[in-house]
This record gives structure tokens, sequence and C-alpha cells, in this order.
């Protein structure tokens, strides 16, 4: 690290003399006067982190996941290594016999930025706000009150296994009264994490400091500056001329650039998301099952993940990647890649081969394949092209916005989308909901099973682990069955660093980066 | 004069009615949710079904066009240009906190492209044929002819990697404004200085120039005072409406340095389909266009006073 100091500090003595220069012509000293503070704060560690995401709002309820990531804020839940949940602010929780009653008691000696205890009733008022939002209130959370000086109680309108998870989300953590002005604006966000606010420039960055009195261990770093650097491309420039410590949310192409520099280095993790094709499961000719399938054997995962992603995926079988929670049901049979069974099935569902295509009553095999430009989905998605074209199908792609594909998948009949979500970005398998229930579901397949629905609701009442996961193994193993999803690869996050820090280790669900448990080696 | 500017006034009101109604109707017939959109923003995932309606109702979006348009109009005539859907700001405070970038690096553009276009013009014009010339006039062809993103990444190699001298992208100081302004202002730079060129070997050409010469006057008093002054019309007007294309040409060079400004804001506000900041910076962007084109107008008169105005008395 001192190596990559002292680099930095010579570019910035170069940089100070040409501006000088460069001041001294305009006649403006002023701009000296900022470089020298700034060249006086490198003798600190000031750790820069880059990512794509705008720090355009200081609100927790709008862009609170990025006080999360940061740690500034803390919710009485939080996500652990392998995806599941373990204590926050909350040191235990339980619920009542009728499972309509949670009681969360807070951890003792926690006070906020600004020195004041952490409080019951800051507490609740926190979360009554949290509740009100948009993003959560479709959860069946009836009141939020305080019992007694330790115990936040929280009531559901019907039983819910899943709100501990759900107190895992950025916007439920808890900030103190003064975060806000008489208006119910926010002015600072002032939380109980390792690292305190300090200010803002809207759009562009966020600068945090180290709480001294942090309950756990100081970090190590000093000053924390989040930066909005929305170009992949720069992100990596700006990591090798050394202006950022840390790019985030790179793809796997940049690996061998960041390899070829020796004071860089990349680390990849396996996250639960899934690059996965949503079939219009109400229309032609996706509403019938052999189709589906036959897509699934005409697709050679291994050759997607070897051609496009630079050998991270891996290939997905089911839903959640078995390497990052237990949720995974690991007995799930993928679809091999076999393309005389999907022209099998396909003769089967009536597509005759013709020369070159397939018809079924005078109308042609020919679907259109919708996707977005994020995490290399084009490219995949002309692979995917390209194998289904193999077997017959003629297949017009398409890329479009996210959100004009929600929109027209949701109106009007489709074919084919290929998506990528997280299935765990609030650590429950209750999110299969959004996937595949016949009423809650977000994704578009229009996919609707009894047995499905029976057994997603039960899981959600049920507070039993065992008795969830049993459900949620049968849910994934008809999903599996009856393909209204068909799961492609899972994703590999790339971060890019700096060689000089040791101790990151990355958090699966990406609710949080962790930066207070780094360390600078001196050596490197 | 007074009637001039009285009608210059209302055909720039006629101009900025219909750059918000055309602004208005592409934002909304452009295919996709903004409710979903900038709930995905907001959220950093999908939203629910509920969210969205609940976003919906909330922005009027699910009002007629009409009334929407007239709703934004009568909250922007009375200062109010709306708050973002992404971040919840009011727009007027995310414009305030990027346009002094763009200016910024506006006037610096500016000023790097009147560095090197008026000596080169000049110099190029007072020796016609010469090396210089010829030299000046390849240097103005490249410039006009390299796309600007190129020369910012060309630069961002050169300047940020190789020399290890300059950032590679952001705002705050000197040192970040320095890449992005010659970018942008090397392309102006070679318009202006053909600009120069030409109208200073017209004026060369007239008959006072060959009066002050026969009076016996210095060559660089005939060439600065009398020649160069009235070669500036031409020029003023270019540099001015120029000056209206720095916010075109910003857009790109703003993306490329990643530099926080109307362009950035822009650009991000489309992708997210912030309708409110869409419309607040293209009406700006607008108001500032019209005014610049006023502006040269008025200087045009100031620098000739013999143009007049479709018989206008002036």
């Amino acid at each position: 690290m001192t190596n990559l100091r002292n680099y930095r500090n010579s570019r910035r003595s170069v940089l100070k003399a040409m501006t000088a220069g460069l001041a001294g012509l305009a006649g403006c000293s002023s701009v000296l006067q900022g470089d020298e503070s700034d060249s006086t704060s490198e003798q600190k560690t000031t750790f820069h982190i880059g990512t794509p995401w705008n720090p355009d709002s200081l609100d927790p309820l709008v862009k609170g996941w990025m006080f999360r990531k940061l740690n500034i804020i803390e919710p009485l839940v939080i996500a652990d290594y392998d995806a599941s949940v373990k204590p926050g602010l909350a040191s235990e929780w339980t619920t009542s016999d009728n499972k309509l009653t949670w009681e969360f008691t807070l951890q003792e000696d926690v006070s906020f930025h600004d020195g004041t205890p952490l409080t019951v009733d800051a507490v609740v008022s926190s979360l009554r706000r949290s509740f009100e939002a948009d993003s959560l209130a479709n959860l069946p959370v009836e009141s939020i009150s305080a019992k007694g000086e330790r115990v936040v109680e929280i009531e559901t309108s019907t039983p819910f296994a899943p709100l501990p998870a759900h107190l895992t989300r950025a916007p439920t953590s808890i900030v103190a009264e003064d975060s806000y002005d008489n208006d119910g604006d926010i002015k600072k966000p002032i939380g109980t994490g390792p690292f305190q606010f300090d200010s803002w420039t809207q759009g562009e960055r966020i600068t945090a400091v180290s709480n001294s009195s942090y309950r756990g261990q100081t970090p190590a770093i000093d000053t924390l500056v989040y930066e909005s650097v929305p170009d992949e491309q720069t992100r990596v420039l700006k990591l090798e001329n050394t202006e950022l410590d840390m790019a985030r949310a790179l793809s796997g192409s940049t690996i061998s650039t960041l390899e070829d520099r020796e004071y860089l280095e990349p680390v990849d993790y396996a996250v639960p998301r899934s690059r996965y094709l949503v079939y219009d499961t109400t229309s032609s000719p996706f509403d019938d099952v052999k189709v589906r399938r036959a897509v699934m054997h005409a697709i050679d995962q291994e050759e997607i993940v070897g051609s496009v992603l630079n050998d991270l995926g891996p290939a997905a079988i089911g839903p959640f990647p078995p390497e990052v929670t237990d949720w995974a049901n690991t007995d799930l049979e993928p679809y091999p890649y076999e393309p005389q069974t999907a022209e099998q099935l396909l003769a089967e569902a009536g597509w005759k081969a013709t020369g070159n295509g397939r018809e079924r009553d005078g109308e042609t095999l020919e679907i259109g394949l919708w996707t977005y430009d994020a995490r290399t989905l084009p490219l995949v998605s002309e692979v995917v092209q390209g194998q289904l074209s193999q077997v017959g199908f003629s297949v017009n792609l398409q890329v479009m916005d996210y959100s004009t594909i929600d929109e027209r998948a949701n109106s009007e009949e489709f074919d084919l989308v290929m998506w990528s979500n997280s299935l765990l970005w609030y650590s429950d398998p209750d999110r299969l909901a959004d996937f595949v229930h016949s009423k809650d579901a977000t994704m578009f397949s229009g996919y609707a099973n009894d047995r499905v629905d029976t057994l997603l609701e039960e899981a959600r009442r049920i507070p039993d682990a065992n008795e969830r996961k049993r459900r949620y193994d049968e849910v994934q193993s008809i999903v599996q069955r009856d393909v209204p999803i068909g799961w492609l690869t899972y994703v590999t996050n790339v971060v890019g660093m700096n060689a000089g820090i040791d101790g990151y280790e990355p958090l699966p669900t990406e609710t949080c980066y962790h930066l207070e448990n780094i360390e600078y080696d001196m050596e490197k | 004069m007074n009637r001039y500017l009285l009608k210059r006034f209302g055909t720039t009101v006629l101009v900025l009615i219909s750059v918000s109604i055309l602004t208005f109707s592409m934002v909304f017939v452009t295919p996709g949710d903004p409710a979903v959109t900038a709930l995905t923003e907001q959220m950093g995932h999908q939203p629910s079904e509920e969210a969205v309606s609940e976003f919906r109702e909330q922005h009027g979006l699910n009002d007629p066009f009409v009334v929407q348009y007239v709703n934004w109009l009568t909250d922007v005539l009375s200062g109010d240009l709306g708050v973002s859907y992404s971040s919840e700001q009011t727009v007027a405070s995310m414009i305030g906190q990027r346009l002094p970038n763009t200016i910024t690096l506006a006037v610096a553009a500016m000023a790097v492209a009147i560095a090197i276009a008026l000596p080169a013009g000049v110099a190029s014009a007072t020796n016609p044929g010469s090396r210089i010339d010829y030299a000046a006039q390849f240097g103005a062809l490249v410039g006009v002819s390299m796309p600007n993103f190129w020369l910012g990444y060309l630069l961002i190699m050169i300047g940020a990697l190789w020399l290890n001298i300059f950032p590679v992208s952001g705002a705050g100081d000197l040192a970040h404004l320095v890449l992005p302004a010659v970018t942008l202002g090397s392309g102006m730079a070679a318009v202006i200085a053909r600009l120069v060129r030409t109208a200073m070997l017209d004026v060369f050409d007239a008959a006072y120039i060959d009066t002050a010469r026969s009076k016996g006057l210095r060559e660089r008093i005939v060439v600065y005072k009398h020649a160069l002054r009235n070669a500036l019309v031409p020029v003023v007007t270019i540099v001015g409406l120029q000056f209206s294309y720095v916010l075109n040409g910003a857009v790109v060079v703003e993306v490329v340095f990643q530099r926080p400004g109307l362009g950035t804001l822009l650009v991000d506000a489309i992708f997210a389909r912030d309708y409110p900041v869409i419309q607040g910076v293209t009406l700006l962007v607008g108001v500032i266009f019209v005014l610049t084109n006023l502006i040269v107008d008025l200087t045009y008169q100031f620098l000739d006073p013999r143009i007049d105005h479709g018989g206008e008395p002036v």
C-alpha cells in the first residue's frame, strides 16, 4: 500500500505543479488551496470506491440501500455470509403462539452517530416511517410499538415467517430522529454503523468517516468516498490510475486487465442472482410445456458460460445457487444439452421440420426474444438465438429498455424474455412467490399452479425452517418440471481492487460491502 | 429597437412553448413505464404491482396527457420544476447542483477554442499559401473531423494513463477541467479558426484596408485594429451560436469524462425515465439556446451598427 500511496503522491505532486502553473496563468489561487488540503488528507487512509449507481438522494427510504452498503445505517436484522438472517441491531427475536406478534429485543449500549442512545422509541419511530413507504407497503405489518425498554413489538395481519428477512432490507434501517427536519425531509442520515455520514454531492459522491465510538472494531479506513462512475470502462481506468481503490459491478472481461497490473487484483464471488428465460405460458408456442422443455434441451449452458461469460457462471439448475444458500434444492434434475431430445419434443408438439425451420398447421416456429442491456444479457441472448435456430426456431432478438419489456410483457402477448435478478435481495425463499405464484408474481409468465400457490402460502406462514424448506424444495421441483421460467446461469460478481487491501470478504447478498473489515497490507 | 426586442421575446416564448410540448410528447410516446423504472432505481430491485400503482397514482401518471402537461406548465410558470422520480429531490436543486459544472466546462472550452483559433486564423490569413497557413488549415480539418468522444478517450489514455497527470473522470478542481475543456474546445477552435481566416481575407480585400495601408499605418495596426475588428462580426456570431452548441457537445464530453453536469444529468434522466428532470433540463437548455441567439443578434448590432432588422428602425 505504501508504494501505491507514494505512486499516487508523486502523481499528485506533478499534477500540483501543473495546476499551479495553470492557476498562476489564470490568476487563480483558490484552486491550489483545495489541492493542498487534498494532499494533506492523503496522509490518512482515504478509500475511494466506484460504482455505477448515483448517490442522488440522502433519504434512506429512497436510496437507503446505498447507505446500507456503506454500513452507515444498520437494520434490526442483517444478512449473513451464507445468505441466512442473523442479529443486527436486534440481538434476538421471538414469535407468539398464534404467529402474529413478533418481539425484537434490541442490543444494549448502541449509540447513534450523534451520540444519542438507540432507544426503543427511536426504533419504533424509524420503523413506522419505513413501513409507510411504497416499497414496504405490501407487507402484512399491522402495527409497530414499544414493549418495555428494549423490545419492539411488530404485529402482522397474517402469520408471516419472512418478516425477519424483510427487516434486513435497507429502508428498514434505523435512523435517529435528528436525521429529519421539521417537514420530515432528510437532513443527513444518522445511523449506528461503523461509518458515519460526512458529506454528499448530489449525483456524484458520498463521503463517510470512521465512527470511532462504534461498538465493534474501529475501521482501518479513516475516510470513505463513494463515487458514482456509471461507465464500466471508466471505473477500470480510474482503478488503473489509482483514483479508485475499489471498482464494483465489473464484467468478467475486465479480469485479465486487472491481473495484468501488479498493483491491482480482481475478486470474483458467487451471488444469488440468475440469468433466466421467462416464457409466456399463456400463448403459442410456449403454452405447451414440451416446447418450453425443448428450449431447455436446445440450450448449451456451458457453451454460454465459456463463450461470453469468461467462464464466470456457472450454469444454473434451479433458482438458487447451492454454493451460496441452503435454500437451493440440490436434488433438482438439470435439463442436459440434448438437441436431439429438443427436436423430438418439438415434433411431438406438432412442430414439423421443414427445409429451414419448423411449421405447425401452416404457422412457422418464429419467436421473439426480448432482453435489456445489463449483465451481458444481449450477448447471452445472441448465443441462445443461435442455439435455438439449430433445432428449428426462428428467433427475433430485440434489446429494449427493461421497463418497456415489463410494460409490454404485462399487457400483451410475448414469447420469451431474458431477464436477470437477485433471488435473495432479502434473505428468504418467499421471494419465489415473485416468480411463480399465480397472483403475487411480478414476473410475467402467466404461470398458475394451485399446488405451487398452496406450498408458497403455507411456507410463508410456518416458522420452522425445515418445514419451510420441504415446501420450497417441492416448489422448485414443480417449477423445474413445468418450466415457466428457465434458469440459465448464475451471476458471478467481479470487483476490482487495490492489491494492497486485505481482509475484504464479499457478502453474497450484496446488501453491505463490509468495508469496516478491510486492512491495509504495507508489504504489498 | 424596443419593437424588435418585443418581437424577439414573443418568438422566444413561442419557441419555448413548442419545446415544452415537443419534449412532453416525446417522453410520453416513448415506451417504458416510468413508475417501474423509477422504483427499480430507488429500491435497487423489481417493484411490486402495488408499489407501481401507488407511484402512478401519487405522481398523476394516470391522468390524460393534456392534464399532465397543463399541470406541469402551471407549476413551471410559478417557478416549480417538479420533483425527480428517482431521487425525490427538486429538479431545480438538481439543476442548480449540475449547472455550474456545465457552465464552467463551456466557458473553459470557449477559452481554449478562442486561444487556439484567433492566433491560428490571423496567422493563416496574413500568410496565405504559406506553410503556417497549410499547417493551420490541416489542424482545423483534423479538429473538425475528430469526434469528441474519440478525442476524449485519446486524451484520457495520454493525459491520465500514460503521463499520469490528469484524473480520468469527475469534477472538482482545475485538473479535472483540462482534458474535457481541450476535448470540447479543440473542435470549436477548428471551426472558429477557419472562419477567422476567411473573414480576415474578405476584409483584406476591402477598400478601407488599402486606404489604411496607403496612409502608411503599420501592418500590425492594420491587421489588428482595422481588419480583425471587422472580421470579428461573423466570428462573434459563430462563437455565440457555438456557445449553444457547446451545451450539445458537453453532453458527449460529460459522459466520456463522467463529469457531473447538465449533460450527464439529462442522459441519466432519460435512461431512468425521470420525466420531471428530462423536462426541466430540456426547457433550461431551450431557454439558454434562445437567449444566446438573442444576445448574438444584439452583439451583432453593437459591432456593426449598419446591420438592421427587416427595416425596423434600430
